[in-house]
């Protein structure tokens, strides 16, 4: 007798898997990812702090990275993150006490449009003194 | 019990509520037939009440009884007859002396306040009477009944179609049945088998050697995308196309036609039939016209056939008993037709006879005994 | 009408703890546009797939049987035609009544697997047991109110859906979910309602209650009703919250 099993048991893939999901389910995956990313920026951004340690000349090193291109590029992507996560954020809280929440797809679009605009101008503000 | 429509559902409540061991069998879903597909009307038996008077005194008391016992599958909607034409006028008469025959409560209130309580209405209605129809969820219904048998010691397997009905030296001895959820045969003996498969019953009597004259009559019904009515609304005169339309959840149910099928499978739902349906209900209710369309489908009643000639209206919607002991199958029974408004009737009556078949004296108590909530009810074993 | 040629990949195999682990198999036949995936199944059962399971009953989205996944989506079977399919239009609430001017010799392919975070019976057939444990623990009611005037039944008709559709719901065995939560704010709100508010409250109220959900509101997406079970969710919240800081509820009262 093949009996099936009656108990389920959890499935996280679901938190991932967006396949014929609809505007909510992507701000909730993409918050997750987020989420994830700045808990990893954590981390980077202790480990460089470190350098401090090492005294001026671990200071200087540091100025230095920071003004580098790359670190520039890096700095750019985590504004990106923090800012969809954070209006998201924002957006979950308002939504999470009921207001607004038949709307919520519509604050989806207007955190991700306010996060485009913050993003272009922050970007232009780092980038800018690195071309002069 | 083969087949858990609502005859089937109803009667294994009613064996199982007086300590009878019992068992279902079910090919699929339970009410994945006919019941399921019904127009969700609990009659209060006006549309018998001139044809056929006997089922529309069975229709008023078992609608009183199921409210009480299953109040949470019932809306209570109350319902209207309504005169549109002279035609419908000339059966005014006859219409309310059959109510006061039958026991139907039944008030006649004037045009204008009819159209107060259902705004919708066509402004042509000559004559309306207020009769205590309902609205029912036969699924739930049904999940209800078998519920309640569960909690009683009841076994029921849904997707267990049934292979063989076995009988020796004119006995029914047992049935075989592919349970296709845990993938196995059974083999259920019982001194009684019950073959309550609605359309199918043929095909299944036949199983056992005997034969059912069961004549499937299909009929489409068209469920709009919006309630355009609160009280069920039917047409004051004899049965026929498109004559009733009951509101359920957010639609309303427009119905129904009635032709011969070969069998209760595949049953097309005719175009033709969706626009007959649309044209007759706009006569009752003008805004059907406009309304999208949320659903049309047709499903099978199975009638006792006696005549062949007619189109199935005719057809007794009476229930039979066969007991196909005189067949040379003793211990087997076929109940075809019948309705869900009086299914609890129809099983008492069955239970009396079985429990006279298994000299068992116990009394029938499903008059009295409220249902469980039809999310009690379980697929499987500890499920 | 006109025919579609359809190709129909089935999610199939035995009873198991969840949609995952059977596989996929192939069908295509030709089937008449005004179809629904009903009569797809049906056609399926009459042919090569004799032992096919999958649930039905009304046939018109008053049962809440026939959900399962469409394409990835959930959708009532008996709402969702092959004229629907074939136009690419399984957005839109119900595929009968229309014509979607299909050409002639259309062909389209579909995948239909049964609800996620149910176990299954078999084939597309889901096991509701679970979920309608948490019906009861909620008391679930679906006929809102009874007296004088006429009354409806809810309009939940518990299919499961928004159950498929939450990923919370397939994190979390424990997590109540869209449907039962929605109907028991339903149940506090009804003033003819049977059953006890204080359990349907304490049912809410705790870790797997309302606090679990985490905004995706796909059940709303998904609901084939238009229960919007999301909005329901945040309304009890609220309701919880005034509770907990001693709040009055609202004057109505």
């Amino acid at each position: 007798m093949s009996e099936g099993e009656a108990r389920r048991r959890p499935d996280w893939r679901a938190w991932f898997a967006p396949r014929g999901r609809r505007t909510g389910m992507w701000a909730f995956v993409l918050n997750r990812i987020t989420g994830l990313l700045l808990l990893a920026y954590v981390f980077v951004h202790l480990a460089v702090l470190s350098v401090l340690f090492q005294g001026p000349a671990g200071y200087d090193r540091l100025v230095r990275w920071m003004s580098s291109w790359p670190f520039l590029l890096f700095d750019v992507a985590l504004v990106a993150v923090l800012l969809v996560h954070g209006l998201n954020g924002v957006r979950l809280v308002f939504v999470g006490l009921g207001a607004g929440s038949h709307r919520q797809r519509e604050w989806f679009w207007a955190a991700m449009a306010a996060a485009a605009a913050v993003f272009a101008y922050t970007t232009y503000l780092i980038l800018a003194p690195a071309w002069r | 019990m083969i087949g858990a429509g609502s005859t089937g559902a109803a009667i294994a409540h009613d064996l199982a509520s007086r300590g009878i061991r019992t068992a279902v069998v079910e090919r699929g879903e339970p009410a994945s037939g006919t019941t399921g597909r019904n127009h969700a009307l609990l009659h209060s038996g006006g549309r018998y009440v001139v044809k056929d008077p006997e089922s529309a005194v069975e229709c008023i008391q078992e609608n009183l009884l199921l409210r009480r016992a299953a109040p949470g599958v019932i809306e209570e909607t109350g319902g209207l007859f309504v005169a549109i034409d002279d035609e419908d006028l000339a059966y005014r008469e006859a219409f309310l002396e059959g109510c006061r025959r039958a026991g139907v409560p039944a008030e006649e209130i004037p045009p204008d306040l009819a159209r107060r309580l259902e705004p919708g209405l066509t402004e042509s209605v000559r004559a309306a009477v207020r009769v205590p129809d309902a609205v029912i969820d036969p699924y739930r219904l049904v999940l209800s009944w078998l519920a309640t048998a569960q909690a009683n010691g009841a076994e029921v397997f849904p997707f267990t179609p049934v292979e063989a009905v076995e009988v020796r030296a004119g006995r029914v001895a047992h049935v075989v049945a592919h349970d296709l959820v845990h993938r196995r045969r059974l083999r259920l003996e019982a001194p009684v088998v019950i073959n309550a498969a609605g359309p199918w019953a043929g095909r299944v009597a036949a199983l056992a050697g005997v034969e059912v004259p069961v004549q499937p009559s299909a009929g489409v019904m068209v469920a709009l995308a919006a309630r355009l009515n609160q009280r069920v609304i039917n047409r004051m005169r004899p049965p026929g196309d498109g004559d009733i339309i009951v509101p359920q959840r957010a639609t309303s149910i427009i119905g129904t036609t009635s032709w011969n099928v070969e069998s209760g499978d595949r049953i097309p739902v005719p175009p033709d039939h969706v626009r007959r349906m649309i044209e007759e209900g706009a006569k009752l209710l003008p805004a059907v016209r406009e309304a999208p369309v949320l659903a049309a489908f047709a499903a099978a009643r199975p009638l006792v056939a006696g005549n062949k000639e007619s189109d199935g209206r005719e057809l007794s919607r009476g229930f039979q008993v066969f007991d196909h002991g005189r067949d040379g199958a003793e211990g087997f029974m076929s109940v075809v037709g019948g309705k869900t408004t009086t299914s609890r009737l129809m099983a008492e009556i069955v239970a009396d006879r079985v429990c006279e078949k298994l000299g068992v004296q116990q009394e029938c108590r499903t008059r009295e005994l409220a249902l469980l909530p039809f999310h009690r009810f379980r697929w499987r074993e500890g499920g | 009408m006109a025919e579609v040629e359809l190709t129909v990949r089935v999610l199939r195999g035995p009873a198991r703890a969840s949609a995952a682990g059977g596989r996929y198999e192939t069908y295509t036949l030709r089937a008449d546009a005004g179809w629904s995936l009903l009569d797809v199944l049906e056609a399926l059962q009459a042919g090569p797939a004799p032992d096919l399971m999958y649930r039905h009953s009304c046939h018109h989205a008053s049962c809440g049987t026939c959900a399962l996944r469409v394409d990835g989506r959930e959708r009532l079977a008996c709402l969702t035609t092959v004229g629907q399919i074939a136009a690419g239009r399984l957005g839109e609430r119900t595929g009968h009544g229309k014509d979607y001017r299909l050409p002639r010799g259309a062909r389209a392919a579909v995948t239909l697997e049964p609800l996620r975070s149910f176990p299954v019976l078999g084939d597309l057939a889901a096991d509701f047991a679970e979920f309608f444990g948490k019906l009861d623990a909620v008391e679930a009611d679906l006929v809102a109110a009874r007296g004088e005037e006429a009354t409806h039944f809810e309009h939940c008709i518990t299919c499961g859906a928004c159950m498929s559709a939450c990923p919370i719901v397939a994190s979390d065995l424990e997590y109540l979910g869209p449907a039962p939560l929605a109907l028991a704010l339903r149940g506090l709100q009804d003033p003819t309602k049977t059953g006890s508010d204080a359990r349907r409250l304490a049912a809410a109220d705790q870790p797997h209650g309302v606090w679990r959900c985490h905004h995706v509101f796909e059940c709303t997406a998904a609901c084939p009703a238009g229960v919007d079970p999301g909005q329901a969710l945040m309304e009890l919240r609220a309701r919880l919250v005034r509770r907990r800081l001693g709040w009055r509820e609202g004057a109505r009262r």
